[in-house]
């Protein structure tokens, strides 16, 4: 069981400039995230949704210790990670966090036959004391993703499995050390459709019996509703809304996750009163004043390019960042 | 009609052995209509559409069927009357506008020299049909002579399509021109092709894996599986009244933002083998229907209802909406 927590955490990368430019302190800076905030709680599945450049990924970076902390911090079952130093805190904090990557095509070793690639974690974090203990941790978690007969599977190369079952080896790798959180980067775009249901039904069965809180990083609300307790929506490195799949789908508060909605096209719905969509994300080198996404919002007011909207609790368990729905802010907005 | 595909076959000499990619496959586009190609990958619908404009890789050849543009038959065409056909008749998007473009030309230039290739036209008169395009598409007219990496995902996708159009084509093939896009933004191209459909007169003719997308932006629609169509008709009527049982389980697979939730159909083994591909029904081995009659005998295809056609022996019997499924 594990439960995460961000408190103002941010990520900045300074843009490629001359020596002079850095020194100075002129150098164009990314936010990539800015000030998150949020309380995972035990064994949940959370969803991040946003467009691309949203910074979601880098946030599922910094959670791994892959990207460094510019700011705030970011604890997982109260272990803060920037405090993570030496290599024997590192493979303590491995255990305990392991990633999914986007791409079952690129993230194995095509040399690596499917036993070495699931081992490989175990040898490295040393989690087994004899060879027989090695080999009946990889049968057992490769029986776990459904890829049985193991003993058919195991000796095989990636390229000799489909792009369903590599996923599943991709998964098996993460699971093998047992840890207590996955970060899933959006695991299954690059699969077919009718493979993709397996994989989210197999991420669905992990957290229900072994309790493994999950963050799916994905643009694709649809398979965040399916899978996800709860759903944060990012757009320009902020948290806009976050609450359950259900409220989202249904009273979604904020202007983008209403445009997000309405623009997911749907078999069952009818798409002719959509709303209307004006531009593209702002960059996030110079992000606009005030709300981020004021340029494109329809309701946007003053008040809206001056002001950081905070995320506020509207309903129990329902944040929303923006002026519009705030009680304090709604008399302001009105007047104007 | 403007165009029409009879009973086309792809084959592909791999080794020594010949694998059919495309199998029999019929469909026709009147002008100003839609039809969208969707199926899993490695069934086909990009061979299908590579074969229309004769860019097949050198190992593929048509080896039956006709597909006669007006008439005109280009399956049996000369590469230099191919030639006059490609981008002036038939243009195409290619999948993955991000490496689509030549990251070292501008890309203004590279939609002139495409028009100019094509057309006797002076380069003035070419730059202003440009930036003509540019703006109906939706990007500003002084970021004509920009190099590929300036623009922005959704916006390349769109220098793409106006380089697509600017020889103003009858047909427009779209091979994915929304799967490496966001939802805002593959809503735009979506609206964007309807609009410039009406506007220039132009059939396109969309493959994608993503089946809500096609819904929207097609009035037909012909599902593929292992080179053939398996069901092909209105599009509502294919994807909501399936007849065929690859159809519902595809539609089935697929997370919604309306549907109630549920547990996802995963569709029971992988996609089929080129190499090794049944005697009777190439979905028979998946089919969760199949019955001893599909291993040994092809389907023909057939009219069922809502006037569909369809590849199934048992598709009159099935009727997936009549069981709440």
């Amino acid at each position: 069981m594990s439960n995460m927590t961000l408190d103002n955490l941010s990520k900045k990368y300074v843009l490629k400039a001359g020596f002079f430019t850095q020194l100075s302190g002129r150098a164009g800076v990314v936010s990539a995230v800015d000030q998150v905030s949020f309380q995972m709680e035990e064994g949940e599945i959370i969803g991040l949704v946003g467009e691309s450049g949203c910074g979601k990924t880098t946030l599922g970076k910094m959670l791994l210790k892959i990207e460094d902390i510019t700011s705030g911090s970011a604890c997982i079952d109260g272990l803060d990670i920037s405090s993570v130093r030496g290599r024997k805190q590192t493979v303590e904090f491995r255990k305990k966090v392991q990633m999914i990557f986007q791409d079952p095509y690129d993230s194995l070793d095509p040399k690596m036959t499917i036993r070495e690639i699931v081992a490989e974690p175990l040898k490295a974090l040393k989690l087994c004391r004899s060879g027989a203990e090695l080999q009946e941790r990889v049968s057992r978690t490769l029986s776990l993703v459904e890829l049985t007969p193991v003993e058919l599977y195991q000796d095989r190369y990636p390229h000799q499995l489909s792009g369903g079952q590599r996923q599943r080896v991709a998964i098996a790798r993460a699971l093998v050390v047992e840890p207590e959180f996955i970060i899933a980067d959006e695991p299954v775009s690059m699969l077919d459709v009718s493979l993709r249901a397996g994989i989210l039904n197999l991420l669905q069965r992990m957290n229900r019996e072994k309790g493994i809180g999950v963050l799916l990083i994905t643009h694709d609300l649809a398979t965040a509703r399916f899978l996800c307790n709860r759903i944060i929506v990012m757009y320009l490195g902020k948290f806009v809304e976050i609450t359950d799949p259900t409220s989202l789908v249904e009273d979604a508060l904020h202007p983008y996750t209403q445009l997000l909605i309405s623009s997911a096209p749907d078999l069952f719905t009818d798409t002719s009163n959509r709303i209307k969509v004006e531009g593209e994300a702002a960059s996030a080198v110079a992000p606009p004043k005030g709300c981020r996404f004021s340029p494109r919002c329809p309701y946007a007011k003053d008040v809206c390019r001056e002001k950081v909207p905070e995320l506020t609790e509207y309903e129990p368990r329902h944040f929303v960042a923006c002026h519009k729905v705030s009680k304090d802010f709604s008399n302001l907005y009105n007047m104007e | 009609m403007l165009l029409e595909v009879k009973n086309l076959s792809v084959d592909f000499k791999v080794g020594r052995q010949t694998l059919r990619a495309v199998n029999n496959v019929s469909f026709s586009l009147g002008e100003r209509d839609s039809l969208g190609l969707v199926g899993e990958s490695g069934c086909g619908k990009s061979t299908t559409a590579f074969a229309l404009m004769r860019l097949l890789a050198s190992n593929g050849s048509i080896s039956e069927g006709q597909i006669l543009l007006n008439g005109v038959d280009l399956a049996a065409a000369s590469y230099d009357e191919i030639r006059k056909v490609r981008w002036k008749d038939i243009s195409i998007i290619f999948q993955n506008a991000m490496t689509a473009l030549n990251p070292v030309q501008k890309i203004g230039d590279q939609i002139i020299n495409a028009l100019r290739e094509h057309e006797d036209v002076s380069k003035k008169e070419a730059i202003e049909r440009a930036e003509y395009l540019f703006e109906r598409v939706g990007i500003a007219k002084s970021r004509l002579m920009q190099y590929p990496h300036e623009f922005s995902g959704g916006m390349k996708q769109r220098a793409v399509i106006a380089l697509a159009l600017i020889c103003s084509p009858k047909i427009l093939i779209a091979d994915e021109p929304t799967t490496a896009l966001d939802v805002v933004a593959q809503r735009q191209v979506i609206e964007l092709l309807a609009g410039l459909q009406d506007e220039f007169n132009i059939s396109i003719v969309m493959i994608s894996h993503d089946i809500s997308a096609v819904a929207e932006a097609c009035r037909s629609i012909a599902v593929m599986y292992g080179g053939e169509i398996m069901e092909q008709g209105r599009s509502k009527d294919v994807l909501i009244q399936n007849n065929h049982p690859y159809t519902h389980a595809l539609v089935g697979s697929f997370p919604s933002l309306h549907k109630p939730l549920s547990t996802l159909a995963q569709i029971p083994g992988g996609a089929p083998n080129l190499a090794d591909m049944p005697a009777g029904c190439p979905f028979s081995p998946r089919c969760a229907y199949a019955a001893e009659l599909c291993g040994r005998e092809k389907p023909d295809s057939r009219r069922v209802r809502l006037n569909k056609l369809c590849k199934c022996h048992y598709a009159e019997e099935l009727d997936f909406n009549k069981k709440g499924g």
